[in-house]
């Protein structure tokens, strides 16, 4: 049964993330209103991998750029940079403020706190996978699906 | 399909085999250019991103025959060190919290803790990446005695450090020895029993003897090479009319300009992969040393499981110069191969097997004429994803259950801990034994953890 149009209409404005079952590894699944909705829970999920969330006040912000020839690609730029960012500065990405850049790209701020500040509860992400990749505008709501190696 | 997939698995471990998409992935596997025999799948096999984990191809260099950086995984040179020590487990058993603080606290594991080598500058970088563990050696890190226990003496002699991006070096500058979280581990283990008493003799195993496995790879640097050379070859496939029913399968003819700057980057991440186990190994003499007065801890084997190599095989009677890609899966070389330390060669390489925490580890070794291009399983393999396992059991729950069973555990993080609880895994003993039966390597000890060090 189809839900009401307005019932229909509050959860294409929801936003929201899960990780899904993977047998070594994990799925990322993250959904949103917006193309950049969508980008900014799929980086929240990428986190809670390893990390509860926090209320740790943000101490460094970061400028992050990313251009890529599809949205799929924008996603898989994006967590990199943030599996980077934790790798290279032992700094935890928790607050994303990004923008629709020209040319199809994101721009805009990552908010970290430092690694010693946070709890790990699991294994570090790593790297991004193209197997069983996914992003796009489906009937209203932009979704995504990408495997994270840990 | 180019070539068959062949699965090596028993009526048990079948069930398991088939429960995700890990068959596809070797079906898919099977249709990249130039691959000759069979697409295998060891015993240990399960779901992995474009290869199997699990898996083992090899293409014909010569014929158009094709690299896949993820044919070798985003962990490149992943792979397993066993030490053995002079002690045994009822001399070590009182002193076992000791020695487990000592290594919890001299070994570096999880998001920011850095490692043990601390190079000064980028041209250090440089040198680990092209001396691997023979340049730890030179450093103090160990002594020649380890490097002849090495693959390959420690190093593979084809890194291209040029090849190697920016961003690999930024995170491989501070990790060199440091052990990362997931899968990755130290153990304390114990001999448990002996099941080839000759092969066991030569390489100097005895039951009830203390030995320490080490499981880890090439850190943050490997994961940004692969992640940049899939990248790569994704942009090329087109320019040679290749396509892979799956984009992780991204590859490029070893005999291009693609596929040569992955090997030569790939080599670089091995070497360093193979210095990261090496410095881990002196800081654990140094906690023996502390904690149960003996530093004597002689180097059986080290042995990468995630590895490209190029090699020369018979196919259909002809002998052929194979690039042979083991993606979770550890080569096992038979009695009399040239490539075997001088000590060895009459009695075949060791293939480590790192199990699962709670249950065993196994020593195999390498038998004629082997199969799947001299090839073995590389662990127990998961069988339940992290989710679900994290779903069944706590943290807290799980290490008071292996404290209770003997096992002293030293964990940075419950979660983890949980998500490798040994449920997660198909049962070790029997993908050996499936191993064996299939000719592929031959059982020389069961190995049982004393203690866990997890990031």
């Amino acid at each position: 049964m189809a839900l009401p149009a307005k019932e229909m209409d509050r959860v294409r404005r929801t936003a929201g993330h899960r990780l899904a079952p993977h047998t070594a590894d994990c799925i990322i699944e993250a959904w949103g209103p917006d193309r950049i909705s969508c980008l900014v829970e799929a980086l929240t999920a990428l986190i809670e991998v390893f990390a509860e969330p926090t209320d740790t006040p943000v101490t460094h912000t970061l400028v992050v750029s990313v251009n890529a020839a599809s949205d799929s690609q924008v996603l898989v730029a994006l967590l990199e940079e943030a599996i980077y960012v934790l790798d290279v500065f032992a700094a935890v990405p928790v607050q994303f403020d990004l923008t629709e850049s020209e040319g199809g790209g994101v721009a805009g701020n990552i908010g970290v706190v430092p690694a010693a500040q946070i709890e790990a509860v699991g294994p570090v992400p790593k790297a991004v996978s193209y197997h069983g990749l996914r992003m796009g505008d489906e009937g209203g709501t932009w979704r995504c699906r990408v495997v994270v190696d840990v | 399909m180019r070539v068959p997939g062949v699965v090596f698995a028993s009526e048990m471990l079948l069930p398991q085999v088939a429960q995700d998409e890990a068959l596809q992935q070797v079906v898919n596997v099977a249709s990249l250019p130039g691959i000759v025999e069979a697409s295998y799948a060891m015993p240990d096999v399960h779901w992995g991103y474009g290869f199997p984990i699990g898996g083992v191809a090899a293409t014909d260099v010569e014929d158009r025959g094709v690299v896949s950086p993820g044919g070798v995984g985003f962990d490149i040179s992943c792979g397993v060190r066993l030490l053995l020590s002079p002690l045994e487990a009822s001399g070590i058993r009182p002193r076992i919290g000791t020695l487990m603080d000592a290594l919890d606290a001299h070994v570096p594991r999880g998001l920011g803790a850095g490692g043990v080598w601390h190079l000064a500058s980028e041209r250090d970088l440089t040198a680990v990446l092209l001396g691997g563990a023979r340049r730890a050696v030179a450093e103090g890190l160990g002594t020649e005695d380890d490097l002849e226990r090495c693959e390959d003496g420690g190093a593979v002699l084809e890194a291209e450090p040029e090849s190697v991006s920016e961003r690999a070096r930024a995170r491989g500058l501070h990790q060199v020895g440091s052990l990362g979280s997931g899968n990755h581990f130290l153990e304390v283990q114990v001999v448990d029993e002996v099941f080839d008493h000759a092969v066991a003799a030569a390489f100097a195993i005895h039951e009830d003897q203390v030995c320490v496995m080490i499981h880890c790879g090439s850190r943050g640097l490997g994961h940004q090479i692969c992640s940049d050379h899939v990248r790569v070859m994704l942009a090329a496939m087109g320019h040679f009319d290749i396509e892979v029913p799956d984009p992780q399968l991204a590859c490029a003819p070893v005999d291009s300009a693609e596929g040569r700057a992955y090997l030569g980057a790939m080599a670089a991440a091995a070497n360093y992969g193979r210095a990261n186990r090496q410095a881990l190994s002196v800081v654990v003499r140094q906690a023996f040393a502390e904690a149960v007065g003996t530093a004597k801890l002689d180097l059986l084997y080290d042995v990468s499981h995630n590895l490209a190599k190029l090699e020369h095989h018979d196919v259909a009677g002809e002998r052929r110069l194979l690039c042979v890609h083991r993606k979770g899966a550890t080569r096992a070389l038979p009695p009399g191969h040239p490539e075997l330390p001088e000590d060895l060669r009459t009695v075949g390489q060791p293939v480590l097997v790192p199990g699962s925490m709670g249950t065993a580890s196994h020593v195999l070794v390498g038998v004629s004429p082997g199969g799947a291009f001299a090839s073995a399983c590389h662990g127990a393999g998961r069988t339940m994803s992290r989710h679900a396992a994290t779903r069944q059991v706590k943290g807290s729950v799980l290490r008071q259950q292996l404290e209770d069973e003997g096992i002293a555990v030293r964990t940075t993080s419950g979660r983890g801990l949980a998500e490798e609880a040994p449920f997660a895994y198909k049962d070790v003993d029997e993908v050996v034994a499936t191993c064996e039966r299939a000719g592929l390597a031959r059982r020389v000890a069961r190995l049982r953890p004393l203690g866990v060090v997890k990031g």
